[in-house]
């Protein structure tokens, strides 16, 4: 039998294992044996239920694996998108009847950040470097997930790369805690559960966004960390025209805002929104969900008030464009366009010169949607 | 917020099935529709501490909003006292009481202002007699118009982009509050208000109003005329034969303010203005037997007249409406801009 040293790694963050690529390991008899391959695992404290198939680490070539690698070898790596604000943020109910704060996030694949660990090491204590050394939430939410997950202290490094702008409301705290959590993940063999990283993304920074919820469009409580509600899974072909509504502002700093109070006739409003939002999304209707959006930012401009809102809005009008999305926390913009064709590009075009005349010259566009015709960039 | 499992008798059935009832037309079908804002107003109250251990809801209703609030109020155990009138039928009042409402009829109506006038200074004199009481005020709450966002989501999440909301107007609270709400997202939607004679609540002169369920004797706080883009005054005949078109058409057995609202949304949709039109159907039949219960070829006879009856007369101000089917372009203007 084998020799149960507690569960330094508790196996998982959900209850299972992901079977990675390589060999499976099925039978106990196999970590009996001094000489089995898999017999690190639990010299090394990773002592595991041996019924659960554990398989080669990805980032190991399996020839490595075989030879008990040292800790310092172990890495993981992890990718995470950045947002472009929100289509929709206000209070929604929930099957209670409870005023929930929840947003719905528009997915940017612009802008991302990814993240390394590492120099792995047990120790006595947690003990986590960062580079660069700003990314302090980052490194919180590494701390949180060892002690949520490991039993023992754990020495690592963790950097981060990402090419998100702070501050602009895009995501780039989440996105680093998220490209974390996969990197952990990774570097340990777990499988990757979105809503336990919603739980510590939470945690580690009070509030944050759905961009863990990489494959649904959700209403998701930003303060809670879980899903009010899956709306769909695309949304309908458009183009946004992105840009930083005040370039050389300061920013706003996420954590600073506080929960917003609405009045009766604005959650009522929110309700209307929510069920638009749900048709806009089922039947890929871009100009309800342009509505829907815009809607939702005139809504915000009573708390966090966009720059220059009046004129970004004349332009929206004058080139056509389906609606008008804003971070909520912060200065970015979209105008949305619908469709991905020549058309939309020349609206696009007359919507980029008009941005040149109100200051605004730092702009860019990404499409949505499962309709992916040839773009030009 | 769809769900299958719900936590109590009014929540299952304060919301609308949504009907087609042919091309472009459908119909937003209550159980009872005053229980959605009966469930708001006390549900806010409670919220906000108007509602205590002790207080007393008092209300002066004859219809289905007192239903509504007897309901609410078994579910939270709070005392409830309604004035009426002898219009009240038998089988609404055993249910009331059934519920634990306390019915307190007015006998005799005021020598000005009529029952209307006699029920509301009942009332006062019940709400000295109890300091601790709490009065919904479904013509003035704001919170009734609010209570129809749900409705508005309804609508918004299974039909879309729609292009015309009709309904019967008594309180304002239902044609108001959907059509703002929907409005917020689709600003050029038209709302066709229905009301009937002998109703003031579009500058008709007060009268007897033979149909009974929609209009109203007194101006509500809550009916914002400046929402209604087109205003219709129905006869009791019309709406008592649309309401059997329903039934018999569409297995829809539904009360008579649905009827009137059926036909008029039956006749805006074969206008042929394209898009959507939604009537708002606001209570079953059950309570109103005697329509249905007819001369044997009453079937025959119903589609007949429906078909001959099946157009409004065009009025330009509410002085010329005639008393048969009328209808005005109201254009959004308040009650003194269409009068001035």
């Amino acid at each position: 039998m084998v020799e149960r040293r507690g569960h330094a790694l508790l196996g998982n963050l959900d209850g299972h294992i992901r079977p990675l690529n390589g060999p499976m390991v099925s039978s106990a008899s196999k970590y009996d044996d001094p000489s089995s391959p898999n017999r690190y695992l639990y010299e090394s404290g990773l002592d595991m239920d041996p019924s659960i198939d554990v398989g080669t680490p990805p980032h190991l070539p399996y020839w490595e694996w075989r030879q008990e690698p040292p800790f310092g070898q172990r890495s993981g790596l992890g990718r995470a998108t950045g947002h472009h604000g929100e289509l929709i943020q206000g209070v929604f109910d929930d099957a209670y009847g409870n005023d929930i704060p929840a947003l719905v996030t528009l997915p940017c694949r612009l802008f991302a950040s990814e993240a390394w660990i590492g120099s792995i090491s047990p120790a006595k204590s947690t003990e986590v470097s960062v580079h660069p050394p700003n990314k302090v939430k980052a490194a919180k939410t590494l701390e949180n997930l060892i002690e949520r997950c490991l039993t023992t202290g754990w020495k690592m490094h963790l950097v981060i790369t990402s090419n998100i702008p702070v501050g602009r409301g895009m995501g780039s705290s989440t996105a680093d805690a998220i490209a974390t959590s996969k990197a952990f993940c990774e570097g340990f063999g777990i499988h990757y559960n979105p809503n336990i990283i919603a739980e510590v993304a939470v945690a580690s920074e009070s509030a944050s966004d759905s961009t863990m919820y990489e494959e649904a469009i959700c209403l998701f409580a930003q303060r809670q960390g879980r899903i009010l509600e899956v709306i769909g899974t695309d949304l309908p072909s458009m183009t946004i025209f992105g840009f930083d509504s005040a370039p050389d502002g300061p920013g706003v700093d996420t954590l600073s805002l506080k929960p917003q109070g609405y009045s009766e006739s604005e959650k009522a409003t929110f309700k209307a929104l929510r069920g638009a939002l749900k048709y806009a999304i089922s039947q890929g209707d871009a100009r309800l969900l342009g509505r829907v959006a815009t809607c939702s930012s005139l809504v915000n401009e009573g708390r966090n008030p966009t720059p220059q809102f009046a004129d970004i809005s004349t332009i929206k009008r004058r080139t056509g464009a389906v609606g008008l999305q804003v971070a909520h926390s912060g200065t970015v913009v979209g105008l949305m366009y619908e469709g991905q064709g020549s058309q939309t590009l020349e609206r696009i075009d007359k919507a980029k010169r008009l941005l040149n005349s109100i200051g605004v010259s730092n702009t860019w566009k990404f499409t949505t949607g499962r309709d992916m015709k040839k773009v030009e960039v | 917020m769809r769900q299958s499992l719900y936590t109590d008798a009014v929540k299952a059935q304060y919301l609308p099935k949504i009907i087609k009832l042919g091309p472009g037309l459908y119909g937003a079908a209550f159980t009872l529709m005053k229980t959605l804002p009966a469930r708001k107003i006390l549900e806010n109250a409670v919220k906000g501490g108007m509602i205590g251990e002790r207080t007393v809801v008092v209300e002066t209703t004859s219809g289905t909003f007192g239903l509504g609030l007897a309901m609410e109020c078994a579910l939270r155990n709070i005392p409830l006292v309604l004035v009426s009138d002898p219009v009240i039928d038998d089988r609404l009042r055993n249910r009331l009481e059934d519920l634990g409402a306390q019915v307190d009829i007015v006998e005799r109506p005021a020598p000005t202002g009529g029952f209307q006038e006699a029920r509301l200074k009942r009332l006062e004199e019940i709400m000295d007699e109890l300091p601790d009481h709490f009065c919904p005020r479904q013509y003035d709450n704001p919170d009734n118009p609010h209570s129809y966002a749900e409705v508005a989501e309804l609508i918004l999440e299974n039909i879309g982009p729609i292009n015309c909301l009709v309904g019967p107007v008594g309180s304002g609270g239902s044609m108001c509050g959907t059509s703002t709400y929907i409005r917020r997202l689709l600003p050029d939607m038209k709302a066709i208000g229905v009301d009937t004679f002998g109703s003031i609540l579009f500058g008709l002169k007060p009268g007897e109003r033979q149909l009974r369920g929609l209009g109203n004797g007194i101006l509500p706080k809550n009916l914002d005329h400046r929402v209604f883009d087109e205003v219709h005054w129905v006869t009791r005949d019309l709406a008592y034969r649309s309401t059997r078109v329903l039934h018999q058409s569409h297995a829809l057995y539904m009360g008579p303010t649905s009827g009137a609202s059926y036909q008029v949304a039956q006749w805006n949709s074969d206008q042929g203005s394209g898009g959507a039109t939604v009537a708002l159907l606001p209570d079953e039949g059950y309570r109103y037997e005697n329509i249905y219960a007819d001369v044997r070829n009453a079937r025959r006879n119903t589609r007949k007249q429906a078909d001959l009856g099946s157009a409004p007369l065009k009025v330009e101000h509410p002085y010329m409406a005639a008393p048969e089917w009328s209808y005005m372009k109201w254009n959004r203007r308040s009650l003194s801009e269409v009068f001035n």
